[in-house]
């Protein structure tokens, strides 16, 4: 499992430009919601003297006064702005996993870089979205289950008159949420590595094909992600640290380093996440290797635990061309 | 002889009114209760014997009839004028299923044996409701002529409800609170503004609390061995009985209120608060400064405080009694002397937050959550602002007694004001909401959030339950008040502000003020007639806005045309004009024409500094009385405007926009990049955690 990660990691590593252009992509979608945001604090708060506390530290009053003199409610918008940001990235990221599977399994390819991106992302767009409905509509019906299952075994523990047990049986909802979560995503990430492999057109079947992959290496799927999902938090950590103990950001300098230390993290947080598919993509290879070909192949294949996934041939040439 | 007897005449007219201005050390104790009362917790019920004694305060009247306050009758069924109000939950506590309360009377006599029962009868003094039981009136055989006392003894059973709104059980807990007869105040011609004499007994509102005269107590309270109590006032003796109970007496003079508590949970914990280690000489020299005292004036004395904790709360321990010696220190230092000598912080049990936040004589409740013991959420302040605010009540409640039921802001509001001085003075100005992960929010940031443009239809002095809607209680007791003590303090300064509130405070203790005290107090210390300021923010609804119209600065052109001049007519063509001022810029000698449309949007005037900043020269203020809509201020000078600001120092706390206050003629982009780098990193992390599912 170590090696696994290992490999996760020195494939994200090998693949700087793939993290840059997520990094970037990203970075483009974000601006759609900042720059009316930007364009409407500069108006409110670029001619107000007020406006110079918020450098100081974030000022409830200044909010307040922003959103009420704009006749919006602040924790509205923050919603409507959030949920909308959402529906978009759960839309992008079939594309953008499209190209990070492609550029991971095409590295003999000649072409640019770039055009490996592209071409993954819109071959595998259509299929990956509906993986992402499967997944999504699986996730829906079974967190249901599992909340109505998990509220009644956590009641005793939330009726109790020993009040640390009230937030005990919250946390221990959380924590079987998110493990129930994580196992659905999971399948989808193994999924969409099979679909991207096999060529499958039906979705249904790849994503219970995955989900059983995932269930059945329970402890390896999970191995795999939570010292990945552990590195990405403690990142997340060391950023409220700063932000809690810096300076405030109240000259160009300070604001331009805040900014580029926030880059820097989602940069982070963009290598960690092409780390992880790497990983799974290793294991899933490793796991259901590439069927021996013919004796005219050009190549001798991969047999598992012989070679490490970067001498593994690319994906694109086991699956059927997306150039076609 | 002659000599000694003048010099001690001397002495006493110089003594008389340094005296006369001190803290009173007594009440003007008018009832003295002496109740016996046992808990039955199979029946959550109270079973009680009363001796009340109450003197007529009036010179004038002869009184015939008494009326008492029977507050359990709120939770009787829900046609009481509480259950109708508050629809059976209060501040997001719902009343438990059928979990009814009620008081009962089962005798009344009078000390010569004269029953009073059948004169018994409910009165509805505020809103007509027969089926309110709240308050109740009995008819003496005689009347207490003025200055006279009568004494009856009465026997009582109090069911408890499940606690909601301050009072009742849960579970094992009892917040024992408004439980026995009480009676009203009886207020003589004169007093709070009467122009006769009269009862003033409200009904139990769903907004409102109490209001009830000065007098000594003694509670003997007989409840299960196992159960730790907690009380009013101090602990005088304790016996155990044969029947697996326990009685405990409790004494206290000066007070007007009596509330207790039984767990069998609860960890006591004990400290003092000691007047000589926990204030600094420079903390006493200070205040004694600030007020134009002596440092002997503003001497506090010790207090034992006894905190009543629920087992997981444990760890909170420390941060109430920080608390309460924060709250002893700062109000004691600034209004005077705590002069009880003991204090009980109570934690109510998980699911009894309904009797949390509450203020009896001598005797507090907290506000607490498990998860307030661990890092991030104990830096949540939440334990402290509620045992400091709740404290301070001791000040502005019990030590002041005002009417809540009719001017509620003088409890609510002026203590809203004072926890957020002591909250300062201990944890700094913006911190003293919370410092969670980076965040920081003061009580400064809470207030001004609060101010809602739109809260313009009710007033500060109004009748707590006649507020529309009936939420807006809160911030009209309590968080305008506040902003309006806030605005006074920056007209007044820190120094004359806290010499007044020290003085309100000392020339009220142990009485019972209105509104129109306070305002006469203002207008003799300062001098001068501030009745234009309570009118409108006290007295009125409209709001306070001041804004910029219009700001500009640009170079004056020379002037062209015909000139009569003394040598003959001149003329200046527009081409020679053009060219003089190229001139006049290269040269660097133009000037500036400024304008600056200052405006009033909201309906409230008061005067206000406008501040001017040219470019290179300090900051110039100018006065405007704010009376018209606009004003318009034009300069010449060589200098750009750089900015201007309306009320810099930012003293008017009920302006409901202070980011219009201001403009900037050369935009700062500072504050928006920051947050916008903020805005973008929030959006990027959705983007990251979501967008690669």
């Amino acid at each position: 499992m170590f090696a696994i990660i290992k490999d996760g990691l020195r494939t994200a590593g090998r693949h700087p430009k793939l993290v840059l252009l997520i990094w970037a992509w990203y970075g483009l979608l974000a601006l759609i919601p900042t720059l009316p945001a930007w364009a409407w604090w500069n108006a409110a708060l670029g001619s107000s003297p007020e406006a110079a506390s918020v450098l100081k530290r974030f000022s409830f009053g200044v909010f307040a006064d922003l959103t009420r003199s704009a006749g919006v409610s602040g924790m509205g918008l923050l919603m409507s702005v959030t949920v909308a940001v959402a529906i978009v990235a759960l839309v992008s990221s079939a594309f953008v996993f499209g190209g990070i599977l492609e550029v991971l399994g095409s590295d003999d390819d000649r072409r640019s870089f770039m055009h490996r991106f592209y071409r993954g992302g819109g071959h595998f767009f259509w299929r990956f979205f509906r993986l992402a409905i499967v997944a999504g509509v699986c996730l829906f019906l079974v967190a249901g289950v599992v909340s109505v299952g998990i509220g009644a075994a956590t009641k005793p523990l939330a009726d109790s008159e020993w009040e640390p047990a009230g937030y005990l049986a919250g946390f221990a909802r959380m924590i079987v949420a998110v493990l129930v979560g994580a196992l659905f995503l999971l399948a989808l990430d193994y999924a969409r590595i099979r679909v991207a492999r096999d060529g499958s057109r039906s979705m249904f079947k790849a994503y219970f094909r995955s989900l059983g992959f995932v269930l059945r290496h329970l402890l390896t799927a999970y191995g795999i992600a939570i010292p990945i999902v552990a590195m990405l938090a403690a990142l997340m950590v060391c950023y409220l640290v700063y932000e809690t103990n810096a300076p405030a950001a109240s000259t160009w300098g300070a604001i331009a380093t805040l900014f580029l230390i926030q880059q820097a993290v989602v940069l982070g947080r963009v290598f960690l996440r092409v780390a992880l598919v790497g990983a799974e993509r290793h294991y899933d290879l490793t796991m259901r290797p590439i069927p021996v070909p013919a004796p005219t192949a050009a190549f001798v294949p991969a047999v598992e635990g012989s070679t490490s996934a970067a001498e593994q041939p690319p994906l694109s040439t086991d699956s059927p061309s997306p150039q076609g | 002889m002659r000599r000694p007897a003048t010099l001690l005449l001397l002495a006493l007219l110089v003594a008389v009114p340094v005296l006369a201005q001190g803290l009173p050390e007594k009440s003007d104790q008018v009832v003295q209760y002496q109740i016996r009362v046992s808990l039955d917790p199979a029946k959550r019920q109270l079973t009680g014997k009363q001796t009340l004694t109450w003197r007529n305060p009036s010179t004038v009247d002869s009184v015939s009839e008494l009326q008492f306050h029977l507050y359990l009758n709120a939770f009787k069924n829900t046609k009481s004028t509480f259950m109708k109000e508050s629809g059976g939950q209060l501040r997001g506590d719902e009343m438990g299923k059928d979990s009814w309360g009620w008081i009962d009377i089962a005798t009344i006599k009078t000390a010569a044996g004269a029953d009073l029962k059948p004169t018994l009868a409910f009165i509805q003094p505020d809103d007509g409701n027969k089926d309110d039981q709240t308050v109740a009136k009995v008819v003496l055989p005689e009347p207490v002529p003025p200055g006279g006392s009568v004494t009856l003894d009465i026997a009582f059973m109090s069911k408890l409800p499940q606690v909601f709104a301050r009072t009742g059980y849960r579970d094992d807990f009892y917040l024992v609170g408004q439980w026995f007869p009480k009676i009203g105040v009886y207020e003589p011609a004169g007093m709070r503004g009467r122009e006769t004499g009269g009862w003033n007994c409200h009904q139990f509102h769903a907004s409102s609390e109490f209001y009830a005269d000065y007098g000594a107590y003694t509670v003997e309270i007989t409840a299960p061995s196992n159960y730790i109590i907690g009380a009013t006032g101090e602990r005088k003796h304790e016996h155990t009985n044969n029947n697996g109970t326990t009685t405990y007496t409790y004494e206290q003079a000066d007070i007007h209120d009596f509330a207790w508590t039984a767990d069998p949970d609860y960890v006591v914990v004990k400290a003092t608060f000691s007047a000589t280690q926990d204030v600094t000489p420079a903390e006493y020299e200070r205040t004694a400064a600030l007020l134009g005292r002596s440092v002997d004036e503003v001497k506090l004395s010790d207090v034992e405080i006894t905190v009543l904790l629920q087992p997981a709360h444990r760890p909170q321990a420390q941060r109430h009694i920080d608390a309460a010696k924060a709250g002893l220190k700062w109000f004691g230092l600034w209004y005077g002397r705590y002069p009880y000598k003991t204090l009980t912080v109570v934690d109510p049990a998980p699911g009894a937050s309904g009797a949390g936040g509450m203020e009896y004589p001598t005797f507090i409740t907290a506000g607490s959550a498990w998860m307030f013991n661990y890092w991030p959420f104990d830096k949540i302040r939440a334990v402290e602002e509620v045992t400091v605010h709740e404290f301070g009540h001791q000040f502005w409640y019990a030590l002041v007694g005002s009417n809540e039921f009719e001017e509620a802001w003088l409890d609510e509001g002026f203590n809203t004001w004072s926890t957020g001085k002591a909250m300062v003075a201990t944890f700094g100005p913006e911190k003293t909401i919370m410092e969670f992960l980076g965040i920081t929010m003061g009580d400064q940031d809470m207030l001004r959030a609060s101010n809602d443009p739109g809260a313009r239809y009710n007033r500060i002095l109004a009748n707590s339950w006649e507020y529309t809607p009936t939420n807006s209680y809160s911030f009209y007791s309590y968080m305008k008040p506040a902003l309006v003590l806030n605005t006074l303090e920056g007209y007044l300064g820190e120094q004359a502000m806290a010499r007044l509130m020290r003085t309100y405070h000392e020339r009220w203790r142990f009485k019972h003020p209105r509104s129109e005290d306070f305002f006469a107090l203002v207008n003799e210390m300062t001098g001068q007639d501030y009745g234009w300021y309570f009118d409108q923010v006290v007295r009125g609804t409209d709001t306070v806005d001041y804004d910029i119209g219009s700001a500009t600065t640009r170079p004056t052109r020379r002037a062209r045309g015909l000139f009569d001049e003394p040598g003959g007519r001149k003329t200046v063509s527009s081409e020679d004009a053009v060219k003089q001022d190229l001139e006049t810029e290269r040269a660097k000698k133009q000037v500036y024409e400024s304008v600056v449309v200052v405006r009033r949007s909201g309906g409230v005037r008061l005067p206000v500094e406008v501040a001017f900043k040219f470019e290179g020269k300090p900051v110039e203020r100018q006065s405007w009385d704010g009376r018209d809509t606009t004003k318009t201020f034009r300069f010449e000078r060589p200098e750009k405007l750089d900015w201007v600001d309306i009320d810099p120092d930012r003293k008017i706390a009920l302006d409901v926009n202070w980011l219009n206050n201001g403009r900037r003629l050369t935009t700062d982009s500072r504050p928006t990049a920051s947050w916008t780098a903020r805005w973008l990193f929030l959006v990027q992390n959705i983007f990251t955690t979501l967008g690669v599912l």
